[in-house]
């Protein structure tokens, strides 16, 4: 009988030739969703690779033009980042509404990702921020746009020998703020039963929205960018958003269903609901009452 | 396969060999018996077997044995001694926080873990902190309670 085996390597390289080179290996980093979902039948793995140790993964960099993410980083390691607290509240909004504090000290960005969960709190902030990831395998590395990341439910666009290594965005341009807004049925603990993140850029007398993203979660089979939305609000003055016509928008881009956490119906309503909050709270950010 | 891991418990050094899909939590309670840590759901939900990984408070069903090489752990029984026990379990007595007790030594990790961090926390940051540990006694009002109590104590974390 072959015996299980662990994997464990600091280097991305070496990790990368190994995930190549073994038959169906199964990764491992924060652990938080692989051992809920297999905790109970880990021996019928033979090769487990624990990520957790590659130090290419780690960390968060604020460059000259983007802020680069490590795959690795811990959701409370974004929630406690100084650069992200100031530029980039928003994404440290979602971080926060991750699980309980156990939870977000292992859960990683790059799991949350990697996951596809329709639910993953980090998606819509992230594709807001017009985000893009990098993956890699032995043969080389690709960055795509986060929002094609997602393909359905638990699929992510990632081969069986890649590795998800980073995700990146451009630095937030001074007059924009943002605003990410969750329903779940308890304040922890809790899979997103509606999550929206607004992006707003104003212009320079702030009364006009100069450029908006908006993305959310749990409405369909992935994260999702609003286009129609984004359109009925974009060059918009703030003293007179369209909400009413935003809002009808937004009903007729998402397509909930019915699940364990709420009913269809109950999701085409809370969404306008959420969307008029997050507009006003990433407004009020940048000093507009609405 | 058996791998052969060193960890640091408690301020103790141990060589342990484990399995790969050994979990801290049954290390913990099988290879050293320290029973403090327990498992109540065994998929993160509960808190119960909250436990200082590197100093963060994590679940211990979370967290492969293999995971742990080189890390250091404290459990419940590292909190306070066998002589004093520590601010913050002297106030979950004072302050009527425990009931059955089953719940307590995961509150206890997710508070000390809150103090080392933020020694003035609002009523609000606490609740954030236990929000990974369930109770089904007290109404964590008390829990709550004390553990505000310890931080305005001013005394040393945990």
């Amino acid at each position: 009988m072959e015996e299980n085996r662990v994997y464990s390597y600091r280097s991305l390289s070496e990790t990368l030739k190994t995930i190549k080179e073994l038959e169906d290996p199964k990764i491992i980093a924060g652990g938080t969703d692989f051992l809920v979902r297999h905790g109970e039948h880990l021996w019928k793995f033979p090769h487990l690779v624990d990520i957790g140790a590659i130090k290419e993964l780690k960390g968060i960099s604020v460059e000259e033009d983007k802020v680069v993410l490590g795959a690795l980083v811990t959701h409370q390691e974004l929630a406690d980042n100084p650069y992200l607290r100031e530029h980039a509240l928003f994404l440290v909004e979602a971080a926060r509404e991750v699980g309980a504090p156990q939870i977000r000290n292992r859960g990683t960005l790059g799991g949350n990702l990697v996951n596809a969960s329709p639910a993953a709190d980090l998606a819509p902030p992230l594709i807001a921020l017009g985000a893009r990831g990098v993956a890699c395998s032995a043969s080389g590395c690709r960055s795509f746009l986060l929002q094609d990341f997602f393909l359905g439910p638990g699929k992510a666009d990632l081969r069986s020998d890649e590795l998800l290594c980073s995700v990146y965005f451009a630095k937030p341009k001074k007059n924009s703020a943002g605003s990410y807004v969750k329903i779940g049925q308890r304040r922890a603990l809790a899979i997103s039963v509606v999550g929206l993140a607004v992006f707003v850029t104003l212009d320079e007398e702030k009364k006009k929205i100069l450029d908006i993203e908006l993305s959310i979660g749990s409405v369909a089979p992935r994260p999702l960018l609003l286009k129609e939305t984004r359109a009925v609000l974009l060059g918009q003055a703030v003293s007179s958003l369209p909400l009413t016509e935003a809002k009808r928008a937004l009903t007729k881009e998402i397509s909930p269903i019915d699940d364990i956490r709420g009913t269809r119906e109950y999701r085409l309503l809370v969404s306008q609901v959420v969307l008029e909050r997050a507009l006003g709270t990433a407004l009020l950010r940048l000093g507009v009452q609405v | 396969m058996r791998v052969a891991i060193t960890v640091n418990v408690n301020e103790k050094s141990y060589t342990l060999d484990v399995m790969p899909h050994d979990r801290l939590l049954d290390v913990l309670r099988n290879e050293l018996q320290l029973l403090g840590t327990k498992e109540g759901c065994g998929k993160g939900e509960c808190g119960t077997c909250t436990v200082l990984l590197d100093g963060k408070a994590v679940n211990a069903c979370l967290v492969l044995a293999v995971q742990v090489n080189g890390s250091s752990v404290m459990t419940i029984e590292g909190l306070g001694g066998e002589e004093a026990l520590s601010p913050l379990q002297e106030n979950f007595i004072r302050y009527g926080a425990v009931q059955c007790g089953y719940c307590i030594p995961g509150m206890l990790m997710s508070a000390k873990y809150l103090l080392d961090t933020n020694q003035n926390p609002t009523r609000e940051e606490v609740r954030v902190a236990i929000s990974g540990n369930l109770c089904r006694c007290t109404g964590y009002t008390k829990i709550i309670d004390a553990i505000l109590a310890t931080a305005k104590g001013g005394l040393e974390c945990g």
